[in-house]
C-alpha cells in the first residue's frame, strides 16, 4: 500500500541564539492512509516539530518528505501554501479560529482560494461539517460566543472541509477539560473511522494515546518505537535500537 | 476571496474601534489640514487670477506680431486699426463677453510744481467697465463717456502728483512724429488694484483723448473679456482662424501675469510642502497602527498561511485595511474639512498687505474638486504606503514561529 506521508532521513536543526539544536535526528517513517497516529514523547522530543514537518509549514535542513508520494522538500512557499489548502487540514491546541469570524465563515476561510469549489458548494461543505461536529445550530456564533469544547469542534470542522488527505493534530485536547477533551478525541475517532481521513497528532497524555491505532514514540529527535494497535486492543511494539532500523518496512502490522 | 478579505479587513477594523478611530483621525485631520492650508491657497490663486484679470489683462490680448517684445518702447509701429472688420467678428464671438481697444502709452503728467511719470491707457469707458469690476474707485467717479476730457489716476500717482477729484493736470506725451504734446484733462477719480506697483503709475482716459495725445489713430490691443476663465484656451482656438496670424498675434492671460505665476509657483510649492509633512505625519502614525496590529495577530496570520492562504493574501488584507484606514479618514476628513473651510470663510481670515500690494484683504478657503480627489488620493497613498512595511512582514511570516507566539 502506498503512504499518505514518507519521511525519508530528514533531519531539522534550529539555531537558537548561537546555538544549534538538533530537533529531529535522521527520521524516517512510513504512514499508511487512514490510520489514527499518536505521536508521543516528552515536552521538546520533537513531536511538534515532525508534525510541522508533515503539515509542510516548516522544512528540514535535509532528507525528503513525500505526501501522497509528491516530493515537497523542493517546492515553493506557494506550492507549498496550495498543497495544504488542498491535502492537510490542521487543528491546533489554541484552536486557532478568526475571531472576526462566525464559526461557519471559519470553516468556509480555507476553502475561499479553490477555485474548482463553487459557492455552492462551498456552502454545502460547512453546512455537511458543522453537522458532522454536531455546531450546525452555532453557526453564526463567533469564535468568543463558544466554549472550548466546541471552538475546536470548529476547528475539526474546518480541517475536515477542505477534504484533506490528512489532519494534523498537535495536542488536541491539551487545552480542554478532560471530558471535552475524550469527546473531541472520540469525535476525531468517529471521522476517521466513517470518512477514513488519515489523524496524526501530537500528545503525551496515555489516555490520548489510548484512542489511537498507530503510535510513534519520540525522543531526543529520534523514534524510539513503533506501535501498532493489535486485535485485542493491545500494542505491538517494535523498538529501535538504531538508526539505520528505523525505516517504513519495520513497522509491524 | 475579495470580497471576503474586504468582510475580514472591516471586521479586523472594528475589532479595535479605538485604535481604528484613532487612526482615521489622524488621516482625517491630515486631510483636514490638507483642505484648509490647500482651500486657503485656492481661493488666494482664484481671487487674485480674476483680479489680475479684471483690473488689467482681461483674458485674451490681441495684438501685432512682436508688440509686448518691442512695441513698448515703440508702440507706434504696433498699431491696431480703430475699426476693422476682425475686431466686429470677434464681438460677434459668444464665448466672448466683451472686447475692447486700449491705446498704451506713456508720458509725464503735472499738477502745479510736481511731475511725474505715468503709463497711461486710452479706453472705451463704456466696453471697457465689465474688464475692469476688479479696479476700485477710491474717490470721486470712474470714466463715463468717450467724449469727457478726465482721467482716473492710480491712487499712488495722485498721491504722487498730490491731486484729488476736480483738479485739472497735464499729460505730455511724445506723438507718433517724435515731437510733444500735451492735453489738460481732469481728474474725475483715483481708483486702487490689488497691485500698488500698478497703481502708483497707472492713468486712465478715453481712447479719442489718448489719440489725441499721441496723435495716432487705433490702439494697441483688444482685449477680451470672456465667460469664463476656464475657457481662455478653447476660445483662443477659435477665434486663432479668424486672425491671421501674420497680422495678429493672440497672448492669453497666462502669458502676461508675470507677478500671478510666480505667486502660483510659490505657493505651489509650499502646499506640496504641508502636503508632504501631513503625508509623513499620516504614514508615520498608520505604520505604527499596522505594525501593532500585525504583532497583535500574529498567531491569526501563522493560522491562515497554515491553512492554506498564500503570503499574497496575507499583503492583500493588510493592504486592503490600510487602504480602508485611508479612505474612511479621507473622506471624514473632506467632509469635516468641508464644514470647516465654509464656517471660515464665512468669518472670513483678515490677511495683512502681501508684498506688492497696497491693502490686506479678508481670505476664505476655497474647496475646489481638484482638491479634494488630491486629499482623497493623499490620504489613501500615504495610508497605502504605511502599510506595505507591515503587509510586507506579515506576508513573510516564518510559519512555525506565529503559531508558537502566544502559546
Amino acid at each position: 500500500m502506498s503512504s499518505v506521508v514518507r519521511i525519508e532521513r530528514v533531519f531539522k536543526e534550529y539555531l537558537l541564539g548561537e546555538q544549534i539544536v538538533q530537533a529531529l535526528n535522521d527520521i524516517t517513517l512510513a504512514i499508511e492512509p487512514g490510520v489514527f497516529l499518536a505521536i508521543s514523547g516528552p515536552s521538546g522530543s520533537g513531536k511538534t516539530t515532525m508534525l510541522n514537518l508533515i503539515g509542510c509549514i516548516d522544512r528540514p535542513t535535509s532528507g525528503n518528505i513525500y505526501i501522497n508520494e509528491e516530493n515537497v522538500s523542493q517546492k515553493s512557499a506557494n506550492e507549498l501554501a496550495d498543497l495544504r489548502a488542498r491535502s492537510i487540514g490542521f487543528i491546533f491546541q489554541t484552536f486557532n479560529l478568526l475571531p472576526v469570524l462566525t464559526a461557519a465563515e471559519n470553516v468556509e476561510y480555507p476553502l475561499l482560494r479553490r477555485k474548482d469549489i463553487s459557492a455552492t458548494d462551498r456552502k454545502r461543505r460547512v453546512d455537511y461539517f458543522l453537522d458532522i461536529v454536531g455546531l450546525s445550530k452555532y453557526a453564526n456564533n463567533r469564535p468568543n460566543q463558544l466554549s472550548g469544547g466546541q471552538r475546536q469542534r470548529v476547528a475539526i470542522a474546518r480541517a475536515l472541509a477542505v477534504k484533506p488527505a490528512i489532519v494534523l493534530a498537535d495536542e488536541p485536547t491539551a487545552n480542554l477539560d478532560k471530558a471535552t477533551g475524550i469527546e473531541i478525541l472520540k469525535l476525531m475517532k468517529l471521522i476517521n473511522e466513517h470518512l477514513g481521513t488519515t489523524f496524526i497528532f501530537s500528545t503525551h497524555d496515555q489516555k490520548v494515546i489510548d484512542h489511537a491505532n498507530r503510535l510513534v514514540k519520540v525522543e531526543d529527535g529520534t523514534i524510539k518505537a513503533f506501535g501498532v494497535r493489535g486485535p485485542k486492543r493491545n500494542w505491538n511494539i517494535a523498538r529501535v535500537r538504531n538508526l539505520s532500523d528505523i525505516a517504513a518496512e519495520n513497522i509491524p502490522g | 476571496m475579495l470580497s471576503t478579505s474586504f468582510r475580514l479587513a472591516l471586521r479586523n477594523l472594528a475589532r479595535n474601534r479605538n485604535r481604528t478611530l484613532v487612526a482615521m483621525l489622524t488621516v482625517g485631520g491630515g486631510v483636514v489640514a490638507f483642505l484648509l492650508a490647500g482651500g486657503f491657497i485656492n481661493w488666494v490663486f482664484a481671487d487674485m487670477r480674476e483680479a489680475t484679470i479684471r483690473s488689467q489683462l482681461g483674458h485674451i490680448q490681441i495684438v501685432r506680431p512682436g508688440y509686448f517684445e518691442k512695441g513698448i518702447a515703440d508702440p507706434y509701429s504696433f498699431l491696431l486699426p480703430g475699426q476693422s472688420k476682425e475686431e466686429e467678428a470677434l464681438r460677434n464671438t459668444t464665448e466672448i463677453a466683451t472686447i475692447t481697444p486700449r491705446l498704451a502709452f506713456s508720458g509725464l503728467a503735472s499738477f502745479g510744481d510736481i511731475t511725474v511719470g505715468f503709463s497711461g491707457e486710452g479706453i472705451d469707458p463704456l466696453r471697457e467697465r465689465p474688464i475692469s469690476t476688479r479696479i476700485t474707485i477710491k474717490d470721486g467717479q470712474d470714466l463715463q463717456s468717450l467724449e469727457e476730457t478726465s482721467a482716473i489716476l492710480g491712487e499712488g500717482l495722485a498721491r504722487t502728483l498730490g491731486v484729488k477729484p476736480g483738479d485739472s493736470i497735464v499729460l505730455l506725451g511724445t506723438t507718433a512724429n517724435g515731437s510733444a504734446n500735451a492735453i489738460e484733462v481732469t481728474v474725475a477719480g483715483t481708483f486702487f488694484t490689488i497691485y500698488k506697483e500698478y497703481d502708483d503709475t497707472a492713468l486712465r482716459l478715453p481712447i479719442p483723448l489718448a489719440r489725441k495725445l499721441m496723435r495716432v489713430d487705433g490702439a494697441t490691443s483688444w482685449v477680451a473679456l470672456l465667460e469664463r476663465t476656464e475657457s481662455t484656451q478653447s476660445t483662443i482656438e477659435s477665434i486663432r482662424p479668424k486672425l491671421p496670424a501674420e497680422v495678429f498675434q493672440i497672448i492669453p492671460w497666462t502669458e502676461l501675469a508675470d507677478f500671478y505665476n510666480k505667486v502660483v509657483v510659490l505657493f505651489s510649492k509650499q502646499v506640496d510642502v504641508v502636503k508632504i509633512i501631513i503625508g509623513l505625519i499620516i504614514i508615520l502614525t498608520i505604520s505604527n497602527t499596522q505594525t501593532m496590529s500585525v504583532l497583535e495577530r500574529t498567531t491569526e496570520i501563522g493560522t491562515s498561511l497554515a491553512i492554506g492562504l498564500r503570503g499574497s493574501d496575507v499583503l492583500r488584507l493588510f493592504l486592503l485595511e490600510g487602504a480602508l484606514i485611508g479612505i474612511v479618514g479621507g473622506l471624514l476628513g473632506i467632509g469635516l474639512g468641508y464644514v470647516l473651510g465654509e464656517i471660515i470663510s464665512a468669518i472670513g481670515i483678515p490677511m495683512p498687505p502681501p508684498p506688492g500690494m497696497a491693502r490686506g484683504y479678508t481670505g476664505q478657503i476655497l474647496i475646489s474638486t481638484s482638491l479634494v480627489v488630491d486629499a482623497l488620493i493623499l490620504s489613501l497613498s500615504t495610508t497605502l504606503l504605511a502599510s506595505i512595511m507591515p503587509a510586507w512582514k506579515a506576508s513573510r511570516m516564518n510559519i512555525v514561529d506565529a503559531l508558537r507566539c502566544n502559546q
